[in-house]
């Protein structure tokens, strides 16, 4: 990058830096993450704990039992001892015990009546009830614990990816959702960025200093830069707090992981950062944007959109298509790859197909800003600037 | 005209259109070292596109135009300053860093950016509003700032699209001064107005454009002398308006000066000034007659003719004053 394409890089960067709207912006966002990571700690994920109230002497030896029934229900169970009914009652109403037991014949629930708590309530009574039998029959003590609790089932697992597959579509949900925000947010910076040059008419200042080509690479390679290190910050923020409110289980995130976003994220940007600096380009108010930028908008959403549903079937030819076509590919292929094996010639494939696409739009918005970044009034035709010189 | 061997911008038979309309049709143009040149014209004759032309924002269909005798380039256009017509620098950007910033774009560095910036406010005396954004500065200091973006990077050459449109008076004398300082410097200026006067009295040298061509350049002094009417100011007792005039040949009441009381009457080579005494003595008592120069508006309005909103606003009072 020469010197000029470098200052306006960092005017950029320094000038946004500096803005009301990029730092609430920022703000908000952190806020957001935050709140959503607060929210999904408090709900639900991590280890849940259910408690259930015992009453009466005749349901003590449901302690032990149900507290061994915790993994299985993916939950920690605790058991409190209420003196009678209508304390059990109240507990449950008030939320303080998930169910109880009253005198080892009645399960007082609040509303969900196949709720697994009361499934395990009953194994747990069908145990105690086997064991009375067993002890009644005379069948001696070893013999009965080895009965209660034979040694497990050797456990083969056919294809030990699909673990974690719910938890993989949910990171790959995040991240086409954070690739779409992060692509339409700083889409829009270029695109504005450039109208707001034409608008205060400073452009022609800057352009008898400098060639369009320049102004045009350094402003969208200093909003790139700056959207890069606000995405990162955003997700950085996301996995510490993830981490310490324990809100979702994690599986490892490896630095591939990281990186195959982090390209993609570049390419989606620059994909898009050269088709906004078009629309930005044609217009000489920010009221004219909204139109002009209209049709592309729809793009990215759909992108977006298409992407999304086809990851609830990463092995569909629909997901496999959205991963290499440019306009979607920066969201679908990385989300494909965090949930299935992606052949590598695929993945390289869908890169280089992005990569010259990029070339190309780049041709064309510098051809496009350079002819109509002084044509001043309004919006005019993509087809009139590429018809005229400049 | 007269094409200076000493000019260092040159620019040769410039072209260009915009689909059928004309802009410049082969203007040629020449600025010399150490002068202010007044580039002037009615509204549409190609002032605007000239300039922006020799500031490289806007290519000619053909021609060239060549700074210290090769062809401009990049390089060269980074030591040029220019001020649009369209006046506009980033509102919300504080006004030392956007000097800067463009200082650098015209490839200073840092340390001297920051040093030119500072000694530029100073000088435009808005040094203490150097942190504020551009935005929050009254109307005038907005004008010192744009003049400082033009001025920042020490220019070998200004070129300046109607400077003084919007400008107070007192903007006026400072903008004045500042290019008159420049001059001094040795820095060629050229700028376009329509506010003849001040060209009148700013420029050693104007150049008049009409309909994409020079119809006029040169020393303004010599432009004066140089043109073909015989300007004559007559004061008469006795007579009212022009009427005494009517129907004389080759003559045309000019509108009124300031500075030159009675009326004003251009003769054409066919007219005979001592006819025309003739004619006023025999209307009312002639208390004084003579040959004066044309000021520039006036030569303005006859090479530009009837072309121009001003030549037409002209001649509408020149009637007014015959009626």
């Amino acid at each position: 990058m020469n010197g000029a394409r470098a200052i306006v890089a960092r005017r950029e960067i320094v000038e946004r830096l500096r803005s009301r709207a990029f730092q609430v912006g920022t703000a908000i966002q952190l806020v957001a993450v935050v709140v959503v990571l607060a929210i999904a700690g408090l709900t639900g994920g991590g280890e849940e704990t259910r408690t259930v109230a015992l009453v009466g002497g005749a349901s003590q030896q449901y302690a032990e039992p149900l507290r061994a029934t915790g993994p299985a229900l993916d939950a920690t169970v605790e058991t409190t001892a209420l003196p009678d009914r209508a304390a059990a009652v109240r507990a449950v109403e008030d939320g303080d015990a998930d169910a109880a037991v009253v005198d080892g014949r009645e399960v007082v629930l609040e509303d969900d009546r196949d709720d697994t708590l009361a499934a395990a309530i009953q194994s747990v009574r069908r145990e105690l009830a086997l064991r009375d039998a067993l002890d009644a029959a005379g069948v001696p003590a070893d013999r009965l614990s080895a009965a209660l609790a034979p040694e497990p089932l050797r456990v083969a697992v056919l294809d030990p990816g699909d673990s974690d597959l719910g938890t993989r579509q949910g990171i790959a949900f995040i991240a086409i959702l954070l690739l779409y925000i992060a692509i339409f947010s700083y889409g829009m910076w270029v695109a504005s960025g450039i109208v707001e040059e034409k608008s205060s008419r400073v452009i022609e200042v800057v352009l008898s200093a400098i060639r369009p080509r320049e102004l045009l690479a350094g402003k969208i390679v200093g909003l790139g830069l700056l959207g890069i290190g606000q995405f990162l910050l955003v997700i950085a923020v996301g996995l510490i707090g993830a981490n310490l409110l324990d809100a979702v289980d994690l599986p490892r995130v490896t630095a591939g992981w990281v990186a195959l976003i982090v390209l993609w994220f570049l390419l989606g940007y620059a994909l898009y950062a050269c088709v906004y600096a078009v629309a930005g380009a044609i217009v000489s108010r920010q009221e004219d944007l909204q139109s002009s930028t209209g049709g592309l908008n729809m793009i990215v959403i759909a992108a977006y959109i298409l992407s999304f549903v086809a990851i609830q079937d990463p092995e569909g030819a629909m997901m496999t298509v959205l991963s290499f076509l440019p306009p979607s590919a920066p969201m679908a292929m990385p989300a494909r790859w965090l949930v299935t094996d992606v052949p590598t010639w695929q993945l390289v494939a869908s890169i280089a197909l992005t990569a010259a696409s990029i070339a190309a739009l780049l041709r064309l918005a510098t051809v496009v800003y350079s002819r109509a970044a002084l044509r001043m009034g309004p919006k005019v035709s993509l087809r009139s600037v590429l018809a005229t010189r400049g | 005209m007269s094409i200076g061997s000493a000019a260092v911008l040159q620019c040769r038979d410039l072209k260009l259109s915009y689909g059928s309309v004309v802009a410049l049709d082969g203007l040629s143009l020449d600025v010399e070292p150490g002068v202010m040149t007044g580039f002037v014209g009615p509204n549409g004759a190609g002032k605007t596109s000239t300039m922006r032309i020799v500031l490289g924002v806007l290519g000619p269909d053909s021609g060239t135009v060549t700074w210290r005798g090769a062809p401009v380039d990049a390089d060269a256009r980074r030591r040029f300053g220019y001020m649009p017509e369209e006046r506009g620098l980033y509102p919300k950007m504080r006004v030392a860093d956007q000097l800067v910033y463009l200082a650098r774009l015209h490839g200073l560095d840092g340390t001297e950016a920051q040093r030119a910036t500072d000694d530029l406010l100073d000088r435009l005396g808005i040094a203490d509003r150097a942190d504020a954004t551009l935005e929050s500065l009254s109307l005038g200091n907005q004008q010192r700032v744009q003049l400082a973006a033009a001025l920042v990077h020490g220019p070998d050459l200004l070129v300046l699209d109607e400077p003084f449109s919007g400008l107070d008076p007192i903007g006026v004398d400072v903008l004045a001064s500042v290019l008159q300082e420049e001059v001094a410097r040795g820095v060629p200026v050229l700028f376009s107005s329509h506010q003849l006067e001040l060209v009148e009295r700013l420029c050693d040298r104007v150049t008049i454009v009409k309909d994409g061509r020079i119809v006029a350049a040169g020393p303004v002094d010599e432009l004066r002398r140089r043109d073909r009417r015989r300007v004559v100011r007559i004061e008469l007792e006795g007579a009212d308006g022009a009427g005494w005039l009517a129907g004389m040949p080759g003559a045309e009441v000019l509108p009124s000066r300031d500075d030159e009381p009675g009326l004003l009457v251009a003769l054409d080579d066919a007219a005979d000034p001592q006819q025309l005494l003739d004619r006023a003595r025999a209307a009312g008592a002639v208390t004084h007659f003579s040959i004066v120069l044309p000021t520039l508006t006036e030569l303005f309005r006859e090479v530009v003719g009837d072309g121009g909103e001003e030549t037409a606003a002209g001649a509408a009072r020149v009637e007014e004053r015959a009626a």
